[in-house]
């Protein structure tokens, strides 16, 4: 069993093997050995480490990334039934979820995260992207009429 | 508000389709970069496009080449053997992909020029090539030692430097060669396993075969090779089991042949041999494709075939994906045949020509396959109770050439939801029937493709797609048929269904002509005045909007862009 503390001093006792899924805390027991101290997550939040773990469980079984699956042209978006479920949150736990697998380095709940954030704009209009994202419109007027218009317009036509 | 760092929204993008990338575009100039990296990584132009493209590229100063090192992989379609395409026009354009890693050109353009390679100059990371057996000899001289994957397209000519590949390049992990080699000798496959040690996929499509002489010496074993497909045009059993002692660590083998040995076929003790082979030597198949295998008599040998099989079936390395094809037939039988030989690993099924199946065979076959979620069958009838009755599990089903019966669901009976996502129905006549009978129970449907449906419908025949599933649907793939002028194809869908709709509703119509390739994305956001869209489609040639359309003139829809 491993001890985990979150950013919030709450410790969460997990298999070992349900931790090892993040590759930063595996990669930290094989450096310090075993250990009872509990391992501190200053970036994560326990209402999101608690999330993290439940994947986490879910997954144990889960064989470890195929190579296979890392062909860019032909990026799935689909999402299996149990991870959308999963992902059914608020879009602030979303992206929170996001971090803490950026910053735990668990590559298929960022992958799974990211797709879903993907398919949240799908089809929205940039003003709607920018809500989404919190994005400042920081383009020039200028380029507002010019550039960028002629230069999406060519896009457009290119990539049919 | 939590933000989202640039490598996490690069990260997003990096699953997004082309419309959204492009409304990314125009959000902010971090992102506009973002999306644009995405965008440009990617090229695959149609000629016309191309040519639009060097003419901006010679005209402008040097935003473009920055551009150009973006690409890591160009594809050009669309092309013809009399395009006025020029070799300043080639050599303006591909030097400025410097960070080139794929490059996939069609016939015609390496025909004229088989010496592109040395326009292109030292990309360091280029891995990946389509081209054509005159320009092999070029193409190793530059990039030998560093190509990974190579598919070579020829059209029935023979050249000797083909049999040179394997020397030539001595790191390839993916071999692809189709319609090219006239006769391919056993002493290929043996140069190969001698000098390609790294070889994973091996790919002979279209070739003619010297059979494989029966005092064969031992066989260099390449174990590297995980998937091999082999579609000769006379591929005899012997050739199977070669494959089998060859390729000891296969998992997916794909055999085609088409004809037999003086158009005779083989028996079923001869392929036999090969199956048993197979079967012994390849313990970690999983993924076994055999199509139009020419047997003189199909009922004995579909049954030495589940016979070895299901002897070897492991349930930890059986097959998961099969897929049959004698000449003749199948019954009910060979469906419990193929449950029983793949036992409970099977995921993936696929079976031609059946002439019919029952619903009592149909069920028992399907009772056995409990991990089955691909299901493609081409049966001459078919009826939506069969889907729901005897596999409400299976994710993905594909019909093909089939007609579709209304046997009236008993309406007391109440039919749990059904777990379907996928559906393709190809040449089926009466697929309205179909998806009104499904819709009720198939709430997780997100994929509908109805491929040359024109052929059997009459005239008028349009589809409809029922309100409470459309809803979920993401992705309908429209594939026409290679119609003349005939047979307008429709294509309908009602505002109601729509306004309700959500906004992830993304429709995609193609053709299926290689030459009139189009590629429709429409309409993400629907108008609210739209009261329906109606389209010809076969009409179109080339046609993407994006955005809301009011009047859609498709009279003269061809090749126009609206954004």
């Amino acid at each position: 069993m491993v001890q985990l503390l979150s950013s919030d001093n709450e410790t969460f006792t997990v298999d070992k093997q349900v931790a090892e899924r993040s590759i930063l805390i595996k990669n930290m027991l094989e450096d310090v050995g075993e250990s009872d101290a509990p391992i501190p997550l200053p970036n994560v939040t326990a209402k999101i480490l608690k999330k993290v773990i439940d994947w986490c469980e879910h997954h144990r079984g889960d064989p470890v990334s195929q190579q296979e699956e890392i062909n860019d042209r032909k990026r799935l978006t689909e999402i299996d039934e149990w991870d959308q479920k999963f992902m059914e949150v608020d879009q602030e736990t979303l992206f929170e979820i996001i971090l803490a697998a950026n910053y735990l380095d668990i590559k298929p709940l960022l992958d799974i995260g990211c797709k879903t954030v993907a398919n949240m704009i799908k089809g929205k209009s940039p003003e709607e992207i920018r809500r989404t994202f919190n994005i400042v419109n920081d383009f020039t007027p200028e380029v507002r009429q010019f550039g960028i218009i002629s230069h999406c317009y060519f896009l457009a036509m290119l990539s049919t | 508000m939590t933000n989202l760092p640039p490598e996490i929204i690069a990260h997003v993008l990096s699953f997004a389709s082309k419309s959204t990338l492009r409304a990314c575009m125009s959000t902010s100039r971090q992102c506009h970069s973002l999306a644009q990296r995405i965008l440009y990584a990617n090229l695959e132009l149609p000629i016309e496009a191309f040519k639009t493209l060097v003419a901006a590229v010679s005209s402008s100063q040097n935003s473009d080449i920055y551009l150009g090192s973006l690409v890591k992989s160009f594809g050009l379609y669309n092309a013809n053997t009399d395009d006025d395409i020029t070799s300043t026009q080639i050599a303006t354009l591909l030097p400025t992909f410097s960070q080139l890693e794929e490059l996939s050109l069609p016939y015609p353009i390496w025909e004229r020029f088989p010496d592109l390679p040395n326009v292109l100059g030292s990309c360091k990371k280029l891995h990946t090539i389509t081209c054509i057996p005159q320009a092999i000899q070029v193409l190793s001289s530059l990039y030998g030692r560093q190509l990974t994957s190579l598919t070579v397209i020829g059209r029935y000519t023979f050249l000797d430097t083909v049999t040179e590949i394997p020397s030539l390049f001595p790191n390839l992990v993916h071999l692809s060669i189709s319609f090219g080699i006239e006769i391919l000798q056993i002493q290929f496959l043996e140069n190969m396993a001698i000098h390609c040690h790294n070889l994973d996929s091996l790919e002979l499509i279209g070739c003619s075969v010297f059979p494989v002489q029966g005092d064969q010496q031992t066989i260099v074993k390449a174990s590297s090779v995980s998937k091999v497909t082999i579609s000769f045009a006379n591929l005899d059993p012997t050739w199977l089991a070669h494959i089998g002692e060859r390729y000891p660590n296969v998992r997916k083998l794909s055999v085609t042949a088409m004809g037999g040995r003086d158009r005779l076929p083989y028996s079923a003790s001869e392929w036999e041999v090969g199956f048993v082979q197979v079967a012994r030597h390849c313990a970690l198949l999983s993924e076994l494709h055999c199509q139009s295998l020419q047997t003189d008599d199909d009922f004995y040998t579909t049954r030495i075939f589940f016979d070895t099989f299901s002897k070897t079936a492991d349930p930890n390395h059986g097959l998961k994906h099969l897929t049959l094809f004698f000449a003749q037939s199948f019954m009910d039988a060979d469906l419990l045949g193929a449950a029983m030989c793949a036992g409970k690993t099977l995921t993936n099924l696929e079976l031609k020509r059946c002439p019919s199946i029952t619903m009592s065979g149909f069920k028992a076959a399907m009772d056995q396959c409990s991990a089955l979620t691909e299901l493609n069958l081409s049966v001459r009838e078919f009826s939506p109770s069969i889907l729901l009755i005897c596999c409400p599990s299976i994710k993905s089903l594909k019909l093909e050439a089939s007609t579709i019966i209304h046997n009236s669901l008993d309406s007391s009976e109440k039919y749990q939801q059904i777990k379907l996502r996928k559906l393709n129905l190809t040449r089926v006549k009466n697929a309205n029937v179909f998806i009104d009978a499904i819709s009720p129970y198939a709430d997780m449907l997100c994929e509908i493709s109805i491929f040359d449906g024109s052929r059997r419908e009459p005239k008028d025949y349009r589809i409809h797609l029922p309100k409470n599933i459309i809803h979920n649907l993401d992705i309908i793939w429209m594939l026409g048929s290679r119609v003349e002028e005939r047979d307008p194809f429709y294509f309908k869908l009602s505002q109601t269904s729509l306004s309700g709709g959500q906004p992830t509703v993304h429709w995609c119509i193609r053709s299926g002509e290689p030459q009139g390739r189009f590629h429709m994305v429409a309409p993400e956001t629907v108008p609210e005045n739209a009261s329906y869209f109606d389209i010809s489609f076969l009409s179109l040639r080339r046609l993407a909007f994006n955005g809301a359309i009011t009047n859609f003139d498709h009279e003269n829809a061809d090749e126009r862009i609206i954004h």
